[in-house]
């Protein structure tokens, strides 16, 4: 079965035009981000234009590729800190300009196939101050987007959790979207421990994704996984990519609606592979070797003494007379036979009368 | 080998955490020691929110490093963070961290020679928070400093306290995102222990590609133990080689 995360990432799928990629504090989906600019540079024919807001340009390419190829325009805005910018213009010029920059540039590529690339939209709404602003400009980009060609993309990163993903994922902003959402490999092994569900085709779908999706939601609980006692600490290379294709078509052009699946990323293997791949998860596809069950040890074998009797010993003990006082047989008659005695006293009014017998039912 | 020489390299930023019962005091005395060592010409910006400037001399004065005579030379700075924000904390302006940064950036735009490496070394960033500074303030403060130390190639250290193990605040849930490094001191969990005082592990930050230090995850985290001229390393379960 095709890995729905590699396609996604190397060729859009027609229609498919909004990819959003979610890390957390525990798993960063930084390493996709950094292979969808890559794939998108090296198809000569279309134009990347990638917004550096947080991250530093060199994460997503190096110096080298930047030199080689002309057809991305990175737009480094990580020294624009509002408050902080070096040459200030004045309070209310640097929201307008964030908002003008963004736009200007995108609408100066020249025609033909884009990809528009914004690698912290947490921090685009944080620099702007307010979300109908920030969800304003998303939606004109995603309008400029679908103008330039059915094989363009607006790909966005966010760090979750953040206000401006649930407006994101909304059908709202655009019916079709491939959602990538970043999970740490700790939480799959806790999910198969403590809760005996190990991810699909070992637990049964309907199971699983009803335990994981709630749990996947509580960033507290993936967080105390990572960091807490017992946890490796983040930053790992490997991780779980959960995937959700919304609309759009497929290959034979049929419409589909919501897909959800599991796979993996190891950087060691090239990137998507699938889950069983992934080393931390190998223990949960190991087969459990059959053990019998094991008797307890009988202490009667292997002894220094015998513990058996021969058949004159067992005569001679089953005559020996037992000191029970009734051996076993029934005792006589008791005088009484079994009753309940109760003298009343003072405080009590013993009526003899049935109290129920006045109730005409 | 512990801990790696060249982190940070310019332009990388080193994000240290550490806790109450395991503080990094330690790693950032070392990491100051090791930078005006490396060469005559190395320069170093120590911004102190918390300590004065006596204890990192007398510290620095057990490595055989006298702070007072780089000083004088201007290749330590040493700024006093609170002189800078309590003014502007009082008047309540807006961004309460401007002044400061002010500072910084005039400290790295003095002129010197290109192959000089210079340090900048802010401790800490958590006590920022709890002075009363606004989180988004700090968070475009950290993200600002970021930014300059790559634009003028200097190396960044950050401490952060974490006072809750286990639950990120919004500091360092941002702070990860902005370093290249994250080095995490943190205590036994079997508690105090007199001949081990922390484990220390070595963490990738978010944006970081291919890291040239090898990571060490907590599992394998390595241990130190303080001693009275700075600090011994050692793999868990080799410490009866090393004490």
């Amino acid at each position: 079965m095709p890995s729905l995360l590699s396609s996604a990432i190397a060729l859009p799928v027609r229609n498919q035009q909004l990819l959003v990629l979610q890390s957390s504090s525990v798993q960063s989906c930084l390493p996709i981000l950094r292979d969808v600019v890559k794939k998108a540079i090296e198809r000569a024919r279309e134009r990347t234009v990638l917004f550096c807001l947080l991250y530093p340009p060199s994460s997503f390419l190096d110096n080298a590729a930047r030199a080689q190829t002309d057809n991305v325009l990175v737009v480094d805005r990580t020294m624009r800190v509002p408050d902080y910018d070096e040459d200030p213009d004045g309070d209310g010029e640097s929201v307008t300009s964030l908002k003008d920059v963004v736009l200007d540039k995108v609408r100066s590529v020249p025609t033909g196939p884009l990809n528009v690339v914004i690698d912290s939209v947490d921090t685009l709404l944080s620099d702007l101050g307010s979300i109908s602003e920030a969800t304003r400009i998303l939606s004109e980009l995603l309008t400029i987007v679908r103008t330039r060609g059915s094989t363009s993309r607006l790909v966005l990163h966010v760090l979750a959790p953040s206000p401006i993903l649930p407006i994101l994922t909304q059908t709202r902003l655009s019916p079709s979207l491939t959602h990538v959402i970043a999970h740490p490999t700790a939480l799959l092994t806790h999910l198969a421990s403590a809760y005996l569900t190990p991810p699909p085709p070992l637990s049964a779908p309907e199971k699983f994704w009803g335990i994981f999706i709630p749990i996947s939601e509580r960033h507290y609980e993936s967080e105390k996984l990572v960091f807490g006692q017992g946890g490796e600490g983040g930053g790992l290379p490997e991780f779980v990519a959960e995937v959700l294709v919304r609309g759009g078509a497929d290959g034979s052009g049929r419409r589909r609606g919501v897909e959800r699946v599991l796979e993996g990323w190891s950087p060691s293997l090239g990137g998507p592979c699938e889950l069983r791949e992934l080393e931390d998860l190998r223990i949960l596809w190991a087969k459990k070797p059959t053990t019998e069950v094991q008797d307890a040890p009988d202490p009667t074998q292997n002894l220094s003494f015998n513990l058996n009797l021969t058949p004159q010993q067992q005569r001679a003990r089953a005559q020996v007379p037992l000191p029970y006082a009734h051996e076993g047989r029934p005792v006589g008659q008791t005088p009484n036979p079994a009753a309940i005695l109760y003298d009343p006293d003072s405080a009590d009014d013993i009526d003899d009368d049935d109290p129920d017998e006045d109730l005409d039912i | 080998m512990f801990p790696p020489t060249n982190l940070p390299v310019p332009s990388e930023v080193l994000l240290i955490t550490d806790e109450l019962l395991a503080p990094a005091d330690f790693l950032l005395h070392r990491q100051l020691a090791a930078h005006l060592k490396e060469s005559k010409d190395s320069r170093c910006v120590l911004i102190s929110v918390s300590e004065d400037l006596g204890r990192w001399k007398s510290v620095a004065q057990r490595s055989n490093l006298n702070l007072a005579q780089s000083l004088e030379s201007q290749l330590l700075t040493f700024i006093d963070a609170m002189a800078h924000i309590s003014p502007a904390l009082d008047e309540k302006s807006k961004t309460p961290l401007k002044d400061l940064y002010i500072i910084i950036l005039e400290c790295l735009k003095r002129p010197h020679l290109d192959e000089t490496k210079a340090l900048v070394v802010l401790d800490d960033i958590a006590a920022l928070e709890w002075m009363g500074v606004p989180l988004a303030d700090i968070l475009r403060f950290a993200r600002a400093l970021c930014a300059i130390c790559r634009k003028y190639n200097a190396s960044l250290i950050i401490r952060h306290h974490i006072t809750t193990p286990g639950e990120p605040d919004d500091i360092l849930r941002h702070l990860l995102q902005l370093c290249t490094y994250h080095m995490d001191v943190f205590s036994l969990s079997t508690g105090r222990s007199g001949s081990v005082s922390g484990q220390v592990a070595l963490h990738c930050g978010a944006a970081t590609s291919e890291p040239t230090h090898k990571l060490i995850p907590r599992s394998k985290a390595v241990q130190y133990r303080l001693t009275d001229t700075g600090s011994v390393f050692f793999d868990r379960g080799t410490g009866s080689g090393v004490l």
